[in-house]
């Protein structure tokens, strides 16, 4: 019987062992991003790359905590930029490690965008915006307005007209055409890496509907916000019509033009 | 045969037994790890992200407000609805800008001087100004000046102060004003925040999360101006009350130990400030150097040397401080 109750206390240790696994202290490694040390700097770049990659869900826990990335703050420690590529990288990543969370989504977009537009990857950061205006919650509509507006006057310098015109647009102005549906959108940058890691299949569907919305692809997401937003659970429902308004937001933008065809010579 | 008999049931019994056990042993384990397994994993899934509870909650309330306003971001007026309600002189103005902005090119100055002028002498619905000015600053940028926004904040504190409260009148000058802090904070338009924050002060009932909110807004702008005594008391008020009334997870919040500390600092209580900077960089990695760097400044302006040169040293090998950094601290710490 001691014998039995050592071997079942073995097992149990064995079985824990994911969780007690012990782990690299990666809120102390990603903090090493504030070093003068310039070797300090590029190891927590790495550690941020690294721990995105193998756990995925702690990363992005750990870099959002962090706020390492926040996009407010002086960037003493990458004059040169050169990091700027990184940063988008791991925003992206953690995007996609953790797509049911809609607040982590966005903080993680916008991290994205501004790292893509230091990084002088313009037409980039105008996608990334637009996923953003897709995915965001209704209250940062204006917010949205504000990073494309941005983006547009990066990517198409010689247009200054062009982010006046979709802002104006984007107030119900009748201008010409469609700004925001021009702007393309790689979808193929946003996958299911995460989805492994949502046990809860509501979760799950929710991250699934987010995806859709990042990818350009709101239409797809009206099916899965209308079944969490009539799920019987009280902890859903809330989530599921929350997402039909995002989803409103994203199809309905209020100076949507008729001619959704139209690409722009400036978009091509 | 009989004894045979008995001997193999015997062994058959044994072997039942021996297999049940093990059956059971390894349902127990497969259980076990089952179990572990599964409770290592929601380890490591955020609480706010899991159903029900506080995140929920909030969510819930979310829904409900947006569900009120149909959903509608909270965009500004069109040109065409401002000119709905415009004074015919203000129209003309929009519809020249208007055309302006679609030709790739923002307001004049001359132009927003014509603006000024105008408001000045036309009588408009101070709710209608302030959906102006917005409409104005999402296309344009920041292109309007202090003094236009003087002349909108005044008109609609007049109307403001015109009713009595409690009024429903009241609640969509106000809701049209709120917009406007986030476009004179970014301007650094301090004077005329100050009067709309002064204005919205009054107006919100004690005790709403909207009250804290401007009650902050407040200190800092008071702290903005040098009223930093005054600043440094609205502000140790406000922490009691927010610790009393609000949850600030994930440091979604900066920390106002930060906010104290600056205060405190300009106020010249030295000591004071380095425990609140001591705090603060304990509290949000995005202040956290900043935070730490200042306290063996605070603690050496205090008088504390040794404490100050021990911090010193132990921000130079925190921070991997540059010969030159350590330069400007030194002499910081000097009153530099």
């Amino acid at each position: 019987m001691r014998y039995i109750a050592s071997i079942l206390a073995i097992l149990m240790l064995g079985a824990a062992s994911p969780s007690s696994r012990p782990t690299p202290n990666v809120a102390a490694e990603i903090a090493d991003l504030w070093s003068n040390d310039s070797a300090k700097r590029a190891g927590a770049v790495e550690m941020m790359k690294h721990t995105i990659s193998t756990e995925p869900r702690t990363g992005v826990t750990e870099i959002f905590k962090s706020r390492v990335l926040d996009i407010e703050l002086p960037h003493w420690w990458n004059p040169n930029h050169q990091y700027d590529a990184d940063f988008a990288a791991i925003a992206l990543a953690c995007i996609n490690g953790q797509p049911d969370s809609t607040d982590r989504v966005q903080y993680f977009l916008e991290v994205r965008i501004h790292s893509l537009l230091n990084a002088g990857r313009n037409l980039e950061a105008l996608a990334a915006a637009k996923s953003y205006f897709n995915v965001c919650a209704v209250e940062n509509t204006l917010k949205a307005i504000g990073l494309l507006g941005d983006c547009l006057a990066a990517a198409y310098p010689s247009d200054p007209a062009l982010a006046r015109r979709f802002k104006l647009q984007m107030l119900g102005v009748s201008a010409g055409n469609n700004v925001l549906s021009a702007i393309a959108v790689d979808a193929s940058v946003y996958d299911q890496s995460g989805f492994a890691m949502i046990r809860n299949h509501d979760w799950r569907d929710l991250a699934s509907a987010n995806l859709r919305l990042l990818q350009d692809h709101p239409q797809q997401a009206k099916e899965i916000f209308d079944r969490l937003a009539s799920s019987s659970t009280d902890a859903v429902r809330p989530a599921g019509q929350e997402g039909l308004l995002r989803l409103q937001k994203a199809v309905n933008p209020l100076a949507a033009s008729s001619d959704t065809n139209y690409r722009p010579t400036e978009l091509k | 045969m009989a004894r045979g008999s008995v001997l193999s049931l015997a062994l058959a019994a044994i072997m039942l037994a021996a297999i049940s056990s093990l059956a059971w042993w390894g349902y127990k384990s497969f259980i076990v790890r089952h179990i572990s397994l599964s409770s290592s994993a929601l380890v490591k899934i955020p609480t706010q992200d899991l159903p029900g509870g506080k995140a929920t909650e909030k969510l819930r309330t979310k829904v409900a407000k947006l569900a009120r306003s149909n959903g509608a971001a909270d965009l500004p007026p069109s040109p065409e609805a401002l000119e709905a309600v415009l004074p015919s002189s203000v129209v003309k103005w929009v519809a020249a800008w208007e055309s302006h902005e679609l030709e790739g090119r923002g307001a004049s100055d001359d132009e927003m001087h014509a603006l000024h002028e105008l408001l000045l002498s036309e009588a408009v619905d101070p709710v209608v100004l302030c959906g102006l000015m917005r409409t104005i600053d999402l296309v344009d940028g920041h292109v309007s000046t202090d003094h236009i926004y003087r002349v909108v904040i005044d008109k609609t504190t007049a109307t403001l102060n015109g009713v009595n409260p409690p009024n429903s009148d009241a609640a969509p000058l106000i809701a049209a004003m709120w917009p406007l802090h986030d476009i004179l904070s970014d301007m650094h338009a301090h004077d005329a925040d100050r009067t709309l924050v002064e204005s919205l002060r009054k107006w919100e009932t004690r005790g709403s999360p909207h009250s804290l909110m401007v009650d902050t807004l407040y200190a800092e702008l008071l702290y903005q101006s040098g009223d930093n005594d005054a600043a440094t008391s609205l502000l140790t008020d406000l922490e009691q009350e927010r610790k009393a009334t609000t949850n600030t997870s994930e440091g979604v919040n900066r920390p106002l130990d930060w906010d104290i500390a600056l205060s405190l600092s300009h106020a010249g209580h030295y000591a004071e400030a380095a425990k609140r900077f001591e705090a603060a960089a304990q509290q949000h990695a995005a202040f956290s150097r900043a935070a730490a760097l200042s306290v063996p400044v605070m603690l050496y302006r205090a008088g504390q040397h040794p404490e100050a040169i021990a911090k010193f040293k132990e921000a130079s090998a925190t921070y991997h401080l540059s010969a030159k950094e350590i330069d400007d601290l030194a002499h910081q710490m000097q009153g530099g």
